[in-house]
């Protein structure tokens, strides 16, 4: 760093040579302010009235000297111009015996002497190690007691670097030299003794804690005061969480922080504020104290809690691939089975497979690890992003079963919507819409509503708990539910086909359709084949006989275009 | 002569406590030497990067470090009235012109969020009717 000088030559006019400091615009402002009113104060200060030699007042470039008799030092407190100046302490000039100021013996210019001003970080340690010693002194010498001893003796005292006691007379007092010229240094990290915590933990936590104390310092400055009437609580920055002004007698209440790994964010923390605007002090420390306690309380159990959730999941994802793979094995095997909502079927079910396995890797390997979370590698992040990508793609393809539900139902039968009304006069008709309707109501719960439903947890914890084991229960089961009836199903077929061989109507491709989504019109491969009421009825009959999962059988009918059955004759 | 001058104006301004903390000397002593360091170091930054945290990050934990272990030689708790006086200073001088929120990594701007969430939302509203749509003129021709 360059020290500024301004030399004055023998015009008096001063030129800087800049080995410069580093000086801003603030300190330059500084210097000229002060330098007009040195001019001012030099022409308008009475003339020197003692007698004898004297130095004339002069403005040397930082600070402005007044007459000062010959032979004598002149100081005054350095300028604060520079942050590393110490305004505390002093700049000094000579006044020589031949009436002029001292001038230095290399550059023959006048000089005054700032080396003292020009403090390093080492001085200012040593003083503030002073000051901390005369601190504690002037406490001691208050609270001890007075010397019960007989005879004169010299009082206690702080001499500027070490504390003196009470000594009796004729005696020498001795004590250890102090420190000051050593090593403590406040702004380097004094070694903490802690628990073994991870360091790279600890280097997050400590950024999460001084990035909130920012936020906060900055918010209570741009907050505006406050403005009810009434006793308050100062705004204040606790060292982990910031409260704002607070009715005098209230509590204050806020989430807890997630700094630390057993504090759970949805508790809270709370602050009182008693009812003469002073913050509650504990009463052991009597120091201004927030409640945090709940934040740690409960951690264990819930943790627990949370593992229990977490192998759920895994065994409940498992169970479901099973049997997914199980199912489509079945579609895939039996290759009679397939037709356009079958395809639909083992998409969808691939996408469950799918979501699960992802579940479960993501789980495994992320959930229950939390220093991979705080690492945040590459791969994470893409076993995340294959998560979510999956996770939708699952929904989609139930949107896909929903459109061609509707493109079904609606749209096939409802094409001409003026005969929308005459179909529900049509006894058959209407008595298939309404199964139709029926059976899309227990679809809906049945494939997705507790994803609707879950941001509704209660807030009570134990009942909370058993809402989660619930929902968990419904997500995995669900599909095993759909996939038995799947496997009903087919074993109906297989019945059905040995029973009805003898009539009309193709049995093959019967409308027992005996599916997890109830409301279905049966279409084979890309044809539509058309059943009419008398098959229905029988259907009907089979969907009676073979048990209550049995949803629906519902028949296609394009009643516009009256189509006429075409089915296979089946043995 | 220093020293006795201060003594004199200590015991006239701020008598110490018979314990605790005398919050008149640990101002002094943040202000003489927490700050100093502080200034020194901010100075020898841009003043364009004050608001950039990754700049200013540890000067701004040298300075809290400071201020925390001066409270704790001088029995004082921390943080305390003190402190918060002393860094909303700070504040005021150095950071008013940054941003609010804190400089740690958080949730993007509404601007960016909208968009991402609203055009996935259009784009299966639209595809879902188009799908609809085209069955039913699928219909019609048949």
């Amino acid at each position: 760093m360059e020290v500024l000088h301004f030399l004055r030559d023998a015009a008096g006019e001063p030129t800087t040579e800049a080995s410069g400091i580093n000086t801003d615009k603030g300190s330059v402002m500084a210097i000229v302010v002060n330098e007009k009113t040195c001019a001012e104060k030099i022409k308008q200060d009475p003339p020197y009235n003692k007698s004898g030699l004297h130095c004339g007042r002069d403005w040397d470039g930082w600070l402005c000297w007044g007459d000062t008799p010959a032979g004598t030092h002149a100081s005054q407190n350095c300028p604060e111009y520079f942050s590393d100046f110490d305004p505390t302490e002093k700049a000094t000039r000579y006044c020589g015996e031949d009436g002029q100021w001292f001038h230095h013996p290399e550059t023959s210019r006048i000089w005054t002497n700032y080396t003292l001003c020009a403090t390093t970080h080492e001085k200012r340690l040593r003083k503030l190690k002073i000051l901390v010693n005369e601190d504690k002194c002037l406490r001691k010498i208050n609270h001890d007691p007075p010397l019960n001893k007989s005879g004169l003796y010299c009082s206690r005292n702080w001499d500027g670097w070490l504390c003196w006691d009470d000594t009796p007379a004729g005696n020498y007092s001795s004590q250890n030299c102090p420190d000051y010229f050593f090593n403590f240094d406040p702004t380097v990290d004094e070694v903490t003794v802690g628990p073994m915590v991870n360091p790279e933990e600890q280097e997050i936590e400590r950024k999460k804690i001084l990035d909130s104390q920012y936020k906060c310092f900055e918010k209570m400055n741009r907050d505006p005061p406050y403005n009810k009437s009434g006793l308050h609580c100062k705004r204040n920055w606790d060292g982990w969480l910031c409260w704002d002004d607070t009715p005098a007698g209230t509590y204050t209440s806020q989430n807890c922080p997630n700094y630390f790994m057993d504090f759970d964010p949805t508790e809270k923390a709370t602050k009182y504020c008693g009812e003469d605007g002073q913050w509650f002090r504990h009463p052991d420390t009597n120091r201004t104290w927030s409640n945090y306690t709940l934040c740690n309380e409960n951690t264990t159990a819930k943790l627990k809690s949370v593992y229990i959730l977490f192998y759920m999941a895994i065994v409940g994802h498992g169970l479901s691939i099973a049997s997914l793979l199980i199912s489509l094995a079945i579609f895939f095997y039996f290759r009679s089975l397939s037709c356009q909502r079958i395809t639909l079927h083992k998409n969808l079910f691939c996408s469950y497979v799918l979501n699960s396995a992802l579940t479960i890797i993501y789980l495994v390997a992320v959930v229950s690890k939390p220093e991979v979370v705080s690492r945040n590698p590459v791969g994470c992040k893409v076993l995340h992003f294959f998560h979510m990508y999956m996770l939708g793609c699952n929904y989609f393809w139930m949107l896909c079963e929903g459109i061609y539900l509707h493109t079904l139902i609606v749209v096939a039968v409802f094409a001409e919507e003026q005969h929308l009304h005459w179909y529900y006069l049509l006894g058959w008709e209407s008595n298939m819409y309404m199964k139709a309707v029926r059976a899309t109501l227990i679809l809906v719960p049945l494939l997705g509503i507790q994803f609707v439903i879950f941001p509704w947890r209660p807030e009570n914890r134990i009942a909370g708990e058993v809402y989660e084991y619930v929902m968990h229960i419904l997500m995995h089961y669900q599909v095993q539910a759909a996939l038995k009836r799947q496997w009903m199903q087919y074993k109906t077929q297989w019945g059905q086909r040995r029973k009805d061989h003898c009539s009309m109507r193709s049995t093959s491709y019967t409308a027992t359709s005996i599916t997890e989504v109830p409301a279905f019109m049966y279409h084979h491969d890309c044809n539509s084949e058309h059943l009419n009421g008398r098959h229905t009825e029988d259907s009907e009959l089979v969907a009676l006989k073979s048990g209550r999962n049995i949803c629906m059988s519902l028949s296609v009918t394009r009643k516009t275009k009256s189509v006429v059955v075409g089915t296979a004759e089946e043995e | 002569m220093a020293h006795t001058v201060s003594l004199s104006v200590y015991t006239a301004q701020v008598f110490p406590t018979v314990s605790g903390c005398n919050r008149g000397y640990y101002e002094r002593a943040i202000n003489d030497f927490c700050l100093a360091k502080f200034k020194l170091d901010m100075g020898g930054l841009d003043r364009g990067l004050y608001c950039s945290w990754t700049d200013t990050m540890e000067i701004y934990e040298g300075l809290t470090n400071c201020t925390y272990q001066v409270a704790l030689r001088m029995d004082c708790f921390w943080p305390n009235q003190i402190v918060d006086r002393f860094f909303m200073s700070i504040h005021r001088i150095y950071f008013h012109d940054c941003a609010v929120t804190g400089r740690l990594l958080q949730e993007p701007p509404n601007s960016i969020l909208a968009p991402f969430i609203g055009v996935p939302v259009l784009v299966t509203l639209i595809m879902t009717a188009l799908v609809v749509w085209r069955s039913k003129r699928t219909e019609g021709v048949l």
